[in-house]
């Protein structure tokens, strides 16, 4: 079945388009400041005569404790027991198998726990079988479930086409415009809401400038008819040239696993500075393949996905997606408790994001990773994964 | 002074040399501990001071450089963790939580607790990382500390080595210097001496001596060699006194062997010629005794013979057998004849011994035959001295010397020379008669004297006697103690030698 649009198998963003901004200073925006604020001060000039995310943030908590103190009412009353509502019946459905997916029914699970709900949430697997996943979804209808999630791209185009009047919430969809699940940011306008793991292009970019410091040549082997792959490179292309050093990215293109080492040989002849792994099936499920090709030349990985970095990239850049999972359960007890209408809901986006650095991948790279990237990198790992980790798979 | 003098104290070679070592190693010990020990600290301490400044000046930039990049990283980390919780915080579900502050409270606290052990673990991962760099930092400082020092010891060790061997060099070849200069003059020269003392004693000179010996083994050496020679003169000469005196008793020995070998031969050659005559003798005797017999038996009938028919033509002086009858009576004659030489051969009797003047003898003969001797063409010679005398029976003498040039010119019918020569050997006479004849044959020089012996060559010459003459005169010679002896060379000539008894010695006949 071909990709178009989907989610790969480890839940990373898809980004073939760049979304709009969903709220009046976009989430990559600040992410790109924050990350480049010791080097681009300038950035901090776009935050005048507006409230930073830090006040923001204190404005909501100190909210939060005023209506608590003051004891006015609200939702957290129902919550707490004083107007208790019926479990409602709750279907995930997963397209495939996902460390990333699976995670997020994790922090969907957490959510409703921590709020004390007891839903009964049903989670069926299509095994990546387009017919098993309507029958399951025709099921999750027939049964009368009050909401449906669906875990990725693929499994939210599913979705969107069985599930017609339940609401359905999607999560880890990388571009949900490129995957024609909605329009525009702001909201659907059908039963379908959801958030994304999209990470601005300039976020992953300044992760790979402290990764190769100085970095002018990023090499990148993707296969010519993806088009998840092909729309990161477009949006890196469109964000390579700013910046103190632009990154002239060298594409080599491969339609077989056994061309992935003639492909990184090519790259280190052009004297690239790093290889990029894409969100890319052929490649992202050889990196082995890529590290052994890549071993002793001094010339590290670099990948957009977790699943990259544990397998042989030196460094990544992804997102935390148990709390992705979290924010879902969020939409989607808008939906259940308020009765909000899913269409009417933006497409949330996550602010914060997780740099990865794998250690033995540098070293079998021969590449020493930078000690700034050590300090900031939120995820060291040690080791490399020769398989994805065991899946935390929801019930 | 010369008794006053103290001899030289001995000093073995051993120790000369073991000495010379010793002040050699001293010599080279105390240079380098007055020279190259305080050298050598200076320039270690110099070295040492070197690596030290440029290793603590690695340390200070090591230091220096990791305390600003400790800085840079701090501000960096606390700008990140600064930026990464507002955004967390911007990531809280918070919708999920109604306006719950307990709730909002808990998920915060249970964000910031899962990023402090996430912060732990990297903590964790982190100073591991920090540790294998810090090594492979304090590896590659000191892999280049060590390369530094081993330059700077390198550097040092080759001005060291160049110093050392400088002096050393120099130092040693002025030691080796003194030390050649004396074994040259302790062991060289010595032996040198010594050397071409044992080449003179090898060419025969042994009239070497060796002065100024040093007191040492070599020293020994040349005395024991001096000594050598002494001794091989001693026995030099005592062989050639034995030498001379043995040369004295090999000549005497040779010239003793020599006369006995003379003597010897001449006894040899006396008694070859003695055993001839006495072959001859006993053959002649023999041939005497044999002829003796049958002319004796023959002259009684012969006489008989000759009486009667003497008697018959006495008896009939006019008879016609007067004249045949004496024709026997002259054949019976020369059978008397004949007879009575045979007698005189068997018999021969030397009578009126009496002393005679050889040349005398020989001229009176020579008359004899002289006539015959012009009409052949011969010529004769005589070597006779005059006082050479001899005692004999004249008249049987004649008979010899007549028979002797008798038969010559008989050998010599063409003419030639016949020489006489008489002359006194030791105690006896010699009277040779030589002839320039036909000689005679080497075979038949052994019968010359045999009766009837006629002396036939290839030319058909031959003797025109009876072949008695020279058993006649062998005979009387031999009657006389005397010998008869020949020697003949065919076609050159002979020579007949008559050897008589000296005057003194001559006692009569036989």
């Amino acid at each position: 079945m071909k990709q178009l649009g989907s989610t790969p198998s480890d839940g990373t963003p898809a980004r073939g388009t760049t979304p709009p901004t969903p709220h009046p200073r976009p989430p990559h925006a600040d992410r790109a400041s924050a990350v480049r604020r010791d080097r681009e001060p300038q950035c901090c000039g776009r935050r005048t005569g507006t409230r930073s995310p830090i006040g923001d943030t204190l404005a909501r908590v100190a909210l939060v404790a005023t209506l608590s103190l003051t004891g006015a009412s609200g939702p957290a009353q129902d919550r707490n027991g004083k107007t208790p509502q019926p479990p409602k019946r709750i279907g995930v459905f997963f397209w495939h198998d996902s460390p990333n997916d699976e995670a997020a029914l994790v922090g969907i699970r957490a959510a409703f726990a921590e709020i004390g709900r007891k839903d009964d949430i049903r989670v069926a697997r299509a095994g990546e079988n387009e017919a098993a996943g309507a029958r399951i979804l025709a099921g999750f209808q027939r049964d009368g479930v009050d909401l449906v999630f669906a875990m990725g791209t693929q499994a939210a185009v599913l979705a969107s086409k069985h599930v017609k009047r339940t609401p359905v919430v999607f999560t880890a969809v990388t571009n949900p415009i490129d995957a024609g699940l909605i329009r525009s940011w702001d909201g659907s306008g059908s039963n379908l809401a959801g958030n994304s793991n999209w990470i601005a292009p300039d976020t992953i970019l300044q992760v790979f400038r402290m990764t190769v410091p100085g970095i002018g040549r990023l090499g990148m082997i993707r296969t010519p008819d993806c088009i998840v792959s092909a729309s990161e490179l477009r949006a890196l292309r469109a964000h390579s040239s700013g910046g103190t050093t632009p990154i002239e990215i060298v594409e080599a293109p491969v339609t077989r696993a056994e061309q992935l080492a003639a492909a990184v040989d090519r790259l280190a002849a052009q004297r690239v500075d790093a290889i990029w792994i894409p969100i890319d099936p052929l490649v992202y499920r050889n990196t082995s393949r890529l590290l052994d090709a890549a071993r002793g030349r001094g010339i590290p990985l670099v990948s957009s996905s977790l699943r990259g970095t544990r397998t042989g990239a030196t460094a990544g850049v992804v997102v935390d997606y148990v709390l992705l999972g979290k924010l879902a359960a969020a939409i989607a007890l808008q939906i259940l408790e308020h009765g909000r209408d899913p269409g009417s809901l933006p497409i949330g986006r996550m602010h914060s994001y997780r740099v990865t650095v794998n250690l033995e991948a540098a070293r079998q790279c021969s590449y020493e990773v930078p000690y700034s990237l050590l300090l900031l990198a939120d995820i060291l790992l040690e080791k490399i994964d020769s398989v994805d980790p065991p899946s935390p798979r929801g019930k | 002074m010369e008794s006053d003098r103290k001899p030289r104290r001995r000093v073995p070679l051993r120790t000369k040399l073991l000495l010379a070592i010793v002040a050699v190693a001293a010599l080279m010990l105390g240079f380098l501990l007055l020279y190259f020990g305080p050298a050598t600290e200076q320039s270690f301490s110099a070295a040492s001071d070197e690596w030290i400044e440029r290793t603590s000046a690695a340390m200070r930039e090591l230091s220096r450089t990791d305390n600003e990049n400790g800085q840079r990283l701090l501000n960096d980390l606390i700008r990140h963790s600064a930026d990464a919780r507002r955004r967390a915080l911007l990531d809280i579900p918070w919708s999920l939580y109604s306006g719950d502050a307990t709730l909002v409270s808990r998920a915060i606290e249970a964000q910031d607790a899962a990023r402090s052990r996430r912060l732990a673990r990297n903590v964790e991962v982190l100073g591991k990382e920090l540790n294998r760099r810090a090594e492979l930092r304090i590896a590659a400082y000191v892999e280049t500390w060590n390369g530094q020092q081993r330059t700077v010891a390198t550097a040092f060790g080759s001005r060291l080595r160049t110093l050392y061997l400088g002096l050393s060099g120099g130092v040693l070849l002025v030691l080796l210097l003194v030390l050649a200069l004396g074994l040259d003059r302790a062991i060289v020269r010595p032996v040198r001496v010594l050397r071409q003392a044992t080449q003179k004693v090898a060419s025969g000179d042994l009239a070497v001596t060796i002065d100024r010996a040093p007191h040492d083994e070599l020293g020994d050496l040349a005395a024991d060699f001096a000594e050598m020679v002494r001794r091989l003169r001693a026995s030099r000469d005592e062989i050639e006194d034995k030498s001379n005196q043995l040369e004295a008793w090999n000549q005497t020995l040779q010239d003793q062997v020599q006369r006995k070998t003379q003597h010897l031969q001449s006894a040899l050659a006396d008694l070859r010629a003695t055993q001839l005559r006495l072959t001859h003798a006993d053959k002649m005797a023999s041939l005497g005794t044999l002829a003796g017999g049958i002319a004796h038996e023959f002259n009684n009938l012969i006489g008989g013979i000759r009486g009667c028919i003497a008697e018959a033509v006495a008896s009939a002086p006019d008879s016609p057998a007067r004249e045949p009858l004496e024709v026997a009576l002259r054949a019976t004659e020369r059978a008397g004849t004949v007879t009575a030489k045979l007698l005189r051969f068997a018999r021969p009797r030397v009578q009126g011994m009496e002393h005679a003047r050889v040349r005398e003898l020989v001229v009176e003969v020579v008359d004899l035959v002289e006539p015959q001797a012009r009409r052949q063409g011969v010529q004769v010679e005589l070597q006779v001295r005059d006082e050479l005398d001899v005692r004999v029976d004249t008249g049987e003498m004649h008979q010899v010397l007549l028979n002797l040039f008798t038969n010559a010119l008989q050998a010599m019918p063409g003419g030639g020379r016949l020489t006489i020569t008489g002359r006194r050997v030791g105690s006896e006479v010699e009277i040779a008669v030589a002839d320039t004849g036909i000689g005679i044959p080497e075979a038949q020089i052994s019968h010359v004297f045999d009766p009837f012996f006629t002396n036939r060559t290839e030319h058909g010459t031959t003797g025109e006697g009876s072949g008695l003459g020279l058993s006649v005169s062998f005979g009387i010679v031999s009657a006389h103690g005397g010998r008869i002896t020949v020697d003949s060379e065919p076609g050159r000539g002979s020579t007949f030698t008559v050897c008589l008894p000296g005057p003194d010695q001559t006692g009569g006949g036989r």
